[in-house]
């Protein structure tokens, strides 16, 4: 896949990714109950764990950040923007890990928009990963 | 050729470093939200404050709350690890307290379950425990207000040791009494009464008047409580 079509799926996802990331921090502010689409109440019982926050920040917040700082990543030029957006990538996808781990073991529900941002920052961390090995290899080859 | 491998060498180890400098913010992060250890004092004192201003000034005795010649009696049963006995806590006692027990129309009892987990027998303890200080409401009250996921093993000594101090008991006290027969009695008799009268979850309530069957409430929403209580009181 070329370099372009890379940074346009990060793109996709990324805006996807911000989309849920910021209407679970808007529920979260607000006050109200994430829509939960098989109901069960798994996503407020999710969101109103003491795990939903980290150092006293939403975790909602922490995947807004994340989201944003990889749509950044694709506007700044070479090796530092692919570098940027796997690295935060990387991140975001241990912490979807470690909160996936706590809702299924610790919290016993699962938050359906916790599950789709946990995908949504597995397939981040492929594409960008991707992206960072993919244009050294064509870097190399037309050198 | 050598260039292009060693390229793709440089930035395979590029990709690995990366991958494990992100491990290790991760693993800090994590570090950072299980070493949360409690409530802050600035929070506690908050809770502290609105659970004082809801029950200052009300008589209470063991595990009851009011006028002991009031004559209808709510009877919770609660697990205090139970999310939705913490719901009741924060949505529904509020305005019950005001509206029928400060008004001395209804005595609450507190019947401590612990089937949820460890952390529940510890936390149904100190409760007890707190009870025999005559601040048991206070002490549920605040444990509520700072509950956890369940057992998630927040319940140590630690936070048992500042809920108990902003309860206003003597905490020494407290920690002793914990263990004490008559802690281990009170916890005994409550699932013994549960079984009797066929309570499975929590929250559950018995709604009591003298001369009355009593009125078996689970899960109950404000507005059951309220209808149940205005029944029994004949209101």
């Amino acid at each position: 896949m070329s370099d372009r079509r890379l940074a346009y799926a990060i793109g996709i996802v990324a805006l996807i990714g911000l989309g849920v990331a910021s209407y679970l921090t808007y529920v979260h502010y607000a006050g109200e109950s994430p829509v939960c689409l098989a109901g069960g109440g798994g996503c407020e019982k999710v969101q109103t764990s003491h795990y939903a926050k980290l150092a006293g920040i939403p975790v909602s917040v922490l995947g807004l950040v994340g989201y944003f700082v990889i749509l950044v990543s694709l506007l700044i030029p070479g090796e530092t923007g692919r570098f940027v957006g796997a690295f935060t990538a990387l991140i975001g996808f241990g912490f979807s890990l470690y909160l996936t781990y706590l809702e299924l073991f610790k919290i016993h529900a699962i938050c359906q928009w916790c599950v789709a941002s946990a995908v949504l920052m597995t397939v981040l961390a492929v594409l960008t990963v991707w992206r960072l090995m993919e244009a050294e290899s064509r870097v190399s080859t037309i050198a | 050729m050598e260039e292009l491998r060693e390229r793709r060498r440089r930035r395979l180890w590029l990709v690995g470093a990366c991958t494990v400098v992100a491990a290790i913010v991760v693993a800090i992060a994590i570090g950072v939200s299980q070493s949360d250890s409690g409530p802050t004092a600035e929070s506690l004192a908050k809770d502290t404050a609105s659970t004082n201003a809801l029950l200052d000034g009300i008589p209470q005795r063991g595990t009851s709350l009011g006028n002991p010649a009031a004559p209808v009696t709510l009877t919770e049963f609660a697990d205090l690890q139970c999310p939705f006995c913490r719901q009741y806590s924060r949505d529904s006692f509020p305005a019950l307290v005001r509206d029928y027990v400060r008004t001395g129309k209804v005595r609450m009892e507190f019947r401590a379950l612990h089937f949820i987990g460890a952390d529940s027998i510890v936390a149904a303890r100190a409760a007890g425990a707190a009870g025999l200080q005559n601040r048991l409401w206070q002490f549920v009250d605040l444990f509520y207000k700072n509950q956890k996921d369940e057992n998630s093993g927040y319940v140590r000594a630690s936070f048992l040791r500042q809920i108990g101090a902003a309860a206003g008991v003597d905490v020494a006290r407290l920690e002793r009494d914990a263990t004490s027969q008559a802690v281990q009695q009170q916890l005994a008799a409550a699932n013994g009464e549960a079984d009797r009268a066929g309570i499975r979850s929590t929250p559950s309530f018995l709604v009591t008047k003298a001369g009355q069957q009593p009125v078996r409430l689970k899960s109950p929403s404000l507005g059951d409580l309220r209808a149940k209580l205005d029944a029994a009181l004949g209101t």
